[in-house]
């Protein structure tokens, strides 16, 4: 029987950073995978002959320069872009809109001073968001001094707003996006656009509270992108942690915890091989962990919490593969959000509390061949897709004819901005909520994990009692999305987890 | 001219009858100003058809803090509360749900639908009183700012501090829950029968623009918990006589402490010299002089038309312009020739004599929420229904009955634009009559006045900014410190010697009375008035 010091158990970029991070302070670590490549939802997907995609999720501007800093990712190739990539709203008339992290550099027509107010007031409140998204996340109640002492400087950190931004940063933090926008701007394309961020894999449309904090909390880490996405990224923690010792093992699905006497000894496979860990981290999404304990492993209010967390997939993933790339009034873009108004946006989310596919749905686009040709054979062009909405359970279920649908719907929005995209297409390919769940094990087809709804965050992430990494099983931690700071590309839910996991259990 | 009153208080709705009712017991000379012919703004019974006594607008009673009924008397002062025991939701396909007969009847309705969820309602309303609890002391004490460094300030969140502290994680995680979930989700966490979670999700969404399933309206949701009578939990009531019996019985209390009256007296502006209260000016170009003014209007029209956007500084007024109002409800008041007689329960009964709620289905709520967002009003509205003649049988003619009919979802700003609404005022009647004709065939042949509140009406007729009933949504971003504005939530505004006591300040919206005492005992730890 083979023998580890710690199993982690995915090798998403999560499972990636926690392993790095353990085998750096000596652990012997294996990561398991249970497809037949790592990445997870960071891997390369060759959808169709030559055409790839770099990652299904794709999007990079939310991994932390320290945390690549900390798991050695430069000295393994990766390097980030000069700029963050801006994002083009078009419109059927005219040029759009371009709206990029900094304002300066946006084209917003009459709402670039808007944008740029509130841009300032919610950079105001960045360091501390930041710091709220980088550590572990704050008790719910100060309990000990220390406790009070880092609230406290939380709270001064806060005061160095002044009062006036304080007051409108906590306005602004239970709201909705659409009354945020239309607080700010006056034209619905540019509201579109930035309510656009907030929608993937969530179960709320632009009139839905929370929604604001959602793009509050997305800008206060949003910085420079990977260079070759999030492919790139988990080459990168791949190559870190086999140099420094530790191995992925692919096609390796975990059937079953090993639990002895309250503490975890490592895991079973399916085909029936055990492996021995004292430390056994779980990448996969939180609840995935419940079938794998033997019973009553948890306690009670825990395994409850537990299976009460809410994830629900309301996202479909589109490749295209293209004779050639998007291309609006405004030009060849490497990201554009496609949604008209709040409105439009609205009836898109609609649609899905009636278990109904959006007719035009709100699309999340980028081109990754804009930036990297290496990923479409020469002169073609890949086009990488989130379709809000499209839910799990749709009524009669997933089939190729409802597939078929989220594809004529996403080509019909496109069609508004560019008239000859349906020549364009080579190939395409559509992963439904069903589809992600059953390649990527993403609940329900939730790709967070568990949504990044305000009563799923912090320390209520993914339970109040789960919140600190560390479960009631000696030895068994959380390191995935569905912990605090959360999904898309993050990276601080590994090294977080593993970080905790270090400290022991004994306090 | 000299002075001559220590406030003047603008609006005799219950908050500002409340405020003065307390000033005045503190030795104050008082002087109430109201626009209309009668005291009580939104709590008001009104003769609208002969022998026919409604309560035109707010029609329960649930939240009126006890401390505020044995300070003023308002029992001696002619307050009483008939209890509204049942609650019965008729559903489109026949079948009904009944609850509060008693607790053996309820365990037996709710497992028709569901036994889980009989055993699990009992461990459900013990949990939601639990919160209650929590959050009560800090409903009933003035915000404290968060923004602020006083040490007053700080003490009060040191006491919060403490408070969540003894409760512990578990209750402060529920709490947070509730704050931030919809309350669909929260209900489906602990019931599994539609049939139950619809119709208590719907108590979320009263006098909100949002849905059920919006996230933020499980809090509302235990803001209608809140309720109490003489100190039980969640019991609604009835006033014999209707609400306005309840403005009635405060301004008798406030008369009888010597604060003075005056119906028909509309203010046309707040007197402001060099940036501090001094009194107002009536319509009729009558001066009034005071130490104070309180306004008891909402902020959108104590700052914007009685105060004035020169007299205030840009920020500040362009927070109140986005302190949102949304109207969303509306109203519809009938005169009855007989009961209704429901298909599902037949004849007359004890589930007349409580409330009705027409809430079939998380999809028909959410469906009657979709109507509204795009600026229409809901083809099939949530409705909740009482018929105050059963148990108060001195409002209407004998044999007669009053229905009163709240309905969600009525938009303020219809997509034409609010003044489409004495267009579309029938139509909307028309809606609401035709799901209780479905429900209670012959209903419609049972009617005999009809009389349809809009957003619009309640503007217009009661003053209320865009027809919203709170004075201001209950949103969280418009609660504690930042209701109505950051800075300016504990009673006072920018204009020195003005302040505000209504719903549109903490805690909100409501019979509740709570801005009204709040406000008054603000000013007299100041020495304002």
């Amino acid at each position: 029987m083979s023998s580890f010091d710690a199993l982690i158990i995915g090798a998403g970029h999560n499972g990636l950073a926690a392993a790095i991070t353990l085998q750096k302070r000596g652990r012997r670590v294996l990561v398991l995978e249970a497809r037949s490549v790592a990445g997870g939802l960071c891997a390369a997907r060759e959808f169709h002959p030559g055409f790839t995609a770099p990652g299904v999720l794709h999007d990079t501007f939310e991994v932390r320069a320290p945390l690549l800093d900390a798991l050695g990712l430069a000295q393994h190739g990766l390097s980030l872009r000069d700029a963050d990539v801006p994002v083009h709203a078009p419109t059927s008339k005219d040029k759009g809109f371009i709206l990029a992290h900094d304002p300066e550099r946006s084209q917003l027509g009459e709402d670039q001073a808007g944008y740029a107010e509130l841009c300032r007031v919610a950079d105001a409140a960045r360091g501390a968001l930041s710091t709220a998204l980088d550590a572990a996340p704050p008790p719910m109640i100060p309990g000990q001094v220390s406790d009070f002492f880092d609230f406290a400087k939380l709270g001064l950190s806060l005061r160095a707003l002044g009062a006036k931004d304080l007051y409108g940063f906590l306005r602004m933090l239970p709201m909705c996006i659409a009354d945020l926008t239309r607080d700010h701007f006056k034209n619905e394309t540019v509201m579109a656009a930035l309510a656009g961020a907030t929608l993937l894999d969530e179960y709320v449309g632009p009139w839905s509270a929370g929604t604001a904090a959602r793009w509050l909390l997305q800008r206060a880490v949003s910085g420079k992108e990977v260079a070759g996405g999030p492919a790139a990224l988990v080459r990168a923690l791949k190559a870190s942690l086999e140099s420094a010792g530790g191995s992925v093992r692919t096609g390796a699905r975990v059937a079953a915890l090993l639990v002895e006497k309250g503490q975890v000894v490592g895991v079973k496979l399916e085909g029936g091989e055990a492996l021995r860990a004292g430390l056994v981290g779980v990448a996969i999404a939180p609840r995935a962990l419940l079938p794998l304990l033997p019973p009553h492993a948890l306690p009670l209010n825990v395994f409850d919490e537990l299976s009460r967390v809410r994830a629900r997939g309301t996202s479909a993933k589109v490749h295209l593969a293209l004779e050639a790339p998007i291309e609006t009034r405004g030009g060849r873009h490497e990201r554009l959000r496609m949604g008209d108004s709040l409105d439009d946006l609205e009836r898109a989310f609609d649609a899905i509390k009636y278990r109904q596919l959006s007719r035009a749905p709100a699309l999340d686009v980028r081109q990754p061949t804009v930036a990297d040709l290496s990923l479409a054979p020469r002169d073609k062009a890949v086009a990488s897709i989130w379709v809000n909405f499209a839910p799990y359970d749709v009524d009669g279920g997933w089939s190729d004819d409802r597939r078929k649908a989220v594809l004529d719907a996403v080509l019909a929005r496109i069609e508004r901005y560019d008239a000859g995209i349906r020549q364009k297409v080579i190939a395409a390919e559509v992963l439904d909520p069903k589809t992600l769940e059953a390649e990527y094990g993403a609940p329900n087809g939730n790709v967070h994990h568990a949504e990044m709804s305000l009563d799923q965050l912090l320390f209520m992430r993914p339970t109040l009692r789960l919140a600190h990494y560390r479960t009631p099983v000696e030895g068994l931690f959380l390191c995935g999305s569905g912990s605090h700071p959360g999904g898309g590309v993050r990276l601080a839910p590994g090294w977080l987890g593993a970080r905790a996991a270090l400290e022991g259990w004994a306090s | 001219m000299t002075r001559k009153y220590d406030a003047i208080i603008v609006g005799a709705g219950h908050n500002g009858l409340v405020c003065a009712a307390y000033l005045a017991k503190a030795g104050k000379k008082v002087l109430v100003l109201e626009r209309r012919h009668l005291v009580g703004g939104a709590a008001v019974s009104e003769q609208i058809f002969p022998g026919f006594t409604f309560s035109s607008c707010s029609y329960v009673v649930s939240l009126l803090r006890p401390k505020i009924i044995r300070d003023l008397e308002l029992t001696k002062h002619g307050l009483h509360i008939l209890p509204l025991e049942t609650t019965f939701n008729p559903y489109l396909d026949g079948t009904y749900l009944l609850r509060g007969v008693d607790a053996a009847s309820t365990r037996r309705e709710i497992s028709k639908f569901s036994k889980r969820d009989a055993e699990v309602a009992p461990l459900f309303s013990q949990a939601m009183a639990e919160l209650s609890r929590l959050i009560k002391p800090i409903i009933d004490s003035p915000a404290p700012d968060l923004g602020s460094l006083k040490p007053s300030n700080l003490f009060e969140l040191l006491r919060m501090g403490r408070i969540l502290k003894d409760a512990g994680d578990d209750w402060v995680a529920a709490n947070l829950k509730m704050m931030t979930m919809s309350a669909a989700d929260f209900l489906s966490e602990w019931f599994e029968s539609e049939k139950l979670i619809a119709p208590m999700a719907a108590s979320g969404i009263i006098g909100t623009f949002l849905g059920v399933r919006s996230p933020g309206t499980a809090y509302v949701l235990l803001h209608h918990y809140m309720g109490e009578i003489d100190g039980s939990f969640r019991a609604w009531g009835l006033p014999k006589g209707g609400t306005g019996s309840i403005s009635n019985a405060i301004a008798a209390s406030a008369r009888a402490l010597g604060v003075e009256i005056r119906t028909e007296a509309p203010v046309k502006h707040v007197l402001i010299k060099n940036g501090e209260a001094k009194g107002v000016v009536l319509e009729n170009g009558d001066e009034l002089h005071a130490a104070a003014v309180v306004s008891g209007a909402d902020p959108h029209r104590t700052f914007l038309n009685l105060v004035g956007e020169k007299e205030l500084e840009p920020d500040f007024v362009t927070q109140i312009k986005r302190f949102r109002m949304r109207g969303s409800s509306g109203k519809v008041n009938l005169a009855l020739d007989r009961l209704p007689s429901f298909k599902c329960l037949p004849g007359a009964g004890l589930h007349l004599q409580g409330d009705i709620t027409v809430a079939p289905g998380i999809d028909y709520l959410e469906r009657a929420y979709d109507d509204a967002k795009y600026g229409d009003f809901s083809k099939k509205p949530f409705m909740n229904i009482v018929l105050p003649s059963v148990t108060d049988p001195d409002v209407a003619p004998p044999g007669k009955h009053v229905m009163s009919v709240f309905v969600q979802y009525a938009p303020y700003h219809l997509k034409e634009g609010p003044d489409a609404w004495p267009s579309k005022r029938e139509a909307f009647g028309d809606a609401v009559c035709d799901v209780i004709e479905e429900l209670a065939p012959g209903f419609k042949s049972s009617i005999l006045h009809r009389h349809v509140l809009t957003p619009w009406d309640l503007e217009k007729t009661y003053g209320l900014t865009e027809g919203n009933i709170f004075h201001g949504e209950l949103s969280v971003e418009q609660l504690a410190f930042l209701r109505p504005a950051a800075g300016w939530a504990r009673y006072r505004t920018p204009v020195k010697k003005l302040w505000m006591c209504a719903a549109g300040t903490h805690p909100g919206g409501g019979i509740m009375g709570t801005p009204g005492a709040l406000c008054a005992s603000m000013m007299l730890s100041e020495g304002a008035a």
